[in-house]
C-alpha cells in the first residue's frame, strides 16, 4: 500500500504580471519505506512540492494523503528536514532534538531519552550541550537529521539538506542517511538538484520539468546498497538522467538570464 | 573562550581606571591653573566631600530611592503597554502599517516636552512625572516587540508548525524567544529614555528626588552638590545598564553566536 500520494497537485502565485504557475498537475504515489528523490533545477518548485506535502503550503488544486487519509495542516507526521537546518539558536542542540516532543507534551525523562538516541546515531554525543552557532554546517544539517528522526515521523522530508557541504561531508552524510534508512525503513522524500546525491540514495528518481513542473519521468534505482557516488552505476544512471534534465536546466538558465 | 572573555574584562577594567585617573587628573589640574573661581570649578576633592555629605544627611539616599521608584514604575508600565501595543500591531496589520511609522517619529521627538501637557493633566506630582518618564521609553519597546517577533524568520516558525507547535506554545517557545535579541537590546533602550525622561521631568517639576537635587544645588550656588548629583545619576543608569542589560545582551549574543566579543559600551 502506498504511504503517502498526491493527486493533481496545482499551485500557481499570483504575481504583479499576471499568474504564475508554479506545480502543474502533479501525481504521485511513495510506498512505505520507499527513498524517493525529486531532482528538478533550482527555482523549479521543487520546494513548493515539498512544502505542500509537509502543510505547509496549500495548493490550489489537488490532495495529499497520507495512509489513504487525506491531511491539510502540517504535522509531524510528515517532518521537513529543512536546506538550512533550521535548528533554533536560542536552544543547545538536545533541546533542538527534543524541541518537537516537548510540544508533543512527552515527559522531560523520556524525551532526553530520545533525543539522545537519535544524536548519538548521528555521532553527535559529545556535543548535547553546544550552541548551534558552534557546530560545523555538516553538524547542523545532522542535528536536523537527529530532531527529524526523533519524531518518529511517518515520512521523512528533505530539502536540499547536504546543498551547503563540501564533498567530503556530503560523502559521509550519504552513507549515514542510507544506514539510517536501511535501519529505521522510513519513507523519504529527498529533493535535490544534484543529479548524481540523487542517484547515489534513491530507490526512485523522479525528474521534474521547470516552470510549471511537472514530473517528466522517473527512475528505479534497483541497485545494491550502500551505495557511494563515485559507483560506476551511480555515475552512468546519474548521466541518463541528467540528460533528461539538460533541457530543463537550460531553459531555467535563459528564463532567468532574461529576466 | 571563557578565558579570553577573562582576560578582555581585566582589560576592560585597566582601561577604565587609567581613563578615570587621566579625567581627574586633568580636572585638578584645570583646578589648580584657577582660571575660574572656585564656586564655578570646583576640584574632584570637593565634589567627593559634597558626595560623601549628601549620602551622611541621607539626602542624596532619599533622592535616588525617589527617582529609583518612579522609574521603576514609569519603565513597568512603559514594558507592559510598549508590549501590549507591539503585539497588537503584530496581530493588526493596519495598526503595524501605521504606528510603526508614528512611534519612530515619536521617539526622536524630546519626551521632555510631554512635561507641559502632563502638569496640566496631573498637576505637580508623581503621576505627572511617571507619565513624561512612559512617554519616552514606551515606543522604544513598542517598536523593538513589534519589530523583533515580524523580522522572526519564517523557516523558524514553518519549523516549529510542523513540529506541532501552535498558538501559545508557538508564541512562548520561538516567537518570543526569537525575538529577544531585538527585544532586549530596545529594552536597554527604553531604560535609557526613561532615565533621562524622569531626570528631566523632577528638574522642572521638582519634587523630592535627583533632578530635584540637581536644581536645589542650583539654587544654592553649591556647584560641588550639582556635580555630586550628577555623578549620582551617572552611577545608578550605569549600574542597570551594565548589570542587567549588558550581561543580558552579552548571554544571548554568545549563545546566538552573533559576536564573539562580549558587547560593550
Amino acid at each position: 500500500m502506498s504511504k503517502l500520494e498526491l493527486r493533481g497537485i496545482t499551485k500557481y502565485y499570483e504575481t504583479g504580471n499576471g499568474r504564475l504557475l508554479a506545480l502543474n498537475n502533479i501525481s504521485l504515489t511513495v510506498d512505505d519505506g520507499e527513498f524517493v528523490c525529486i531532482v528538478g533545477p533550482s527555482g523549479c518548485g521543487k520546494t513548493t512540492l515539498l512544502n505542500i506535502i509537509a502543510g505547509l503550503e496549500k495548493p490550489q488544486e489537488g490532495q495529499v494523503l497520507l495512509d489513504g487519509r487525506q491531511v491539510n495542516d502540517t504535522s509531524p507526521d510528515r517532518l521537513m528536514v529543512f536546506q538550512e537546518g533550521a535548528l533554533f539558536p536560542w536552544l543547545a542542540v538536545l533541546q533542538n532534538v527534543e524541541f518537537g516532543l516537548k510540544i508533543a507534551g512527552v515527559e522531560k525523562g523520556k524525551r532526553q531519552e530520545i533525543a539522545r538516541r537519535y544524536l548519538e546515531m548521528m555521532h553527535l554525543s559529545k556535543f548535547e550541550n553546544s550552541y548551534v552557532h558552534q557546530l560545523s554546517t555538516g553538524m547542523k544539517q545532522r542535528v536536523a537529521i537527529a530532531r527529524g528522526l526523533a519524531m518518529d515521523p511517518q515520512v521523512l522530508l528533505m530539502d536540499e539538506p547536504f546543498a551547503a557541504l563540501d564533498a567530503q561531508t556530503r560523502d559521509m552524510l550519504h552513507a549515514e542517511l542510507q544506514n539510517i534508512h536501511a535501519k529505521t525503513r522510513k519513507t523519504i522524500v529527498f529533493v535535490t538538484h544534484n543529479v548524481r546525491e540523487s542517484a547515489c540514495l534513491a530507490d526512485r528518481v523522479l525528474v521534474l520539468t521547470y516552470r510549471p513542473a511537472s514530473i517528466k519521468r522517473e527512475f528505479l534505482m534497483n541497485f545494491p546498497r550502500p551505495r557511494q557516488i563515485e559507483d560506476h552505476f551511480v555515475v552512468d544512471t546519474a548521466k541518463v538522467i541528467f540528460a533528461e534534465l539538460k533541457d530543463e536546466v537550460q531553459r531555467a538558465v535563459s528564463e532567468q538570464i532574461v529576466r | 573562550m571563557n578565558r579570553l572573555s577573562g582576560k578582555s574584562r581585566i582589560n576592560g577594567i585597566a582601561d577604565a581606571a587609567l581613563f578615570l585617573a587621566v579625567l581627574l587628573g586633568v580636572w585638578e589640574l584645570v583646578y589648580r591653573l584657577a582660571i575660574y573661581p572656585t564656586y564655578l570649578f570646583p576640584s574632584p576633592a570637593m565634589v567627593a566631600s559634597s558626595l560623601f555629605a549628601s549620602v551622611n544627611d541621607g539626602l542624596l539616599q532619599i533622592g535616588i530611592l525617589t527617582s529609583l521608584t518612579r522609574l521603576l514604575i514609569g519603565y513597568i508600565i512603559s514594558i507592559v503597554f510598549g508590549a501590549a501595543i507591539g503585539l497588537a500591531m503584530v496581530k493588526s496589520p493596519y495598526l503595524g502599517r501605521t504606528l510603526r511609522p508614528f512611534g519612530v517619529g515619536i521617539q526622536s521627538f524630546p519626551s521632555i516636552a510631554w512635561v507641559s501637557p502632563a502638569i496640566l493633566w496631573f498637576g505637580f506630582n508623581d503621576y505627572a512625572m511617571i507619565f513624561v518618564t512612559v512617554m519616552g521609553a514606551l515606543f522604544s519597546i513598542t517598536l523593538g516587540t513589534y519589530d523583533g517577533i515580524r523580522n522572526t524568520s519564517p523557516t523558524y516558525i514553518n519549523a516549529a508548525r510542523n513540529m506541532g507547535a501552535r498558538g501559545a506554545r508557538l508564541f512562548f517557545f520561538v516567537m518570543l524567544p526569537a525575538a529577544s535579541p531585538k527585544i532586549v537590546s530596545e529594552l536597554r533602550h527604553g531604560w535609557s529614555f526613561a532615565w533621562r525622561s524622569l531626570i528631566g521631568a523632577e528638574m522642572i517639576m521638582a519634587t523630592l528626588g535627583l533632578g530635584n537635587l540637581l536644581m536645589y544645588g542650583r539654587e544654592l550656588n553649591d556647584l560641588s552638590l550639582v556635580f555630586a548629583v550628577m555623578i549620582a545619576i551617572f552611577a545608578v543608569g550605569q549600574v542597570f545598564d551594565r548589570l542587567l542589560f549588558e550581561n543580558l545582551q552579552n548571554k544571548i549574543s554568545q549563545r546566538w553566536g552573533l559576536s564573539t566579543e562580549p558587547i560593550g559600551l
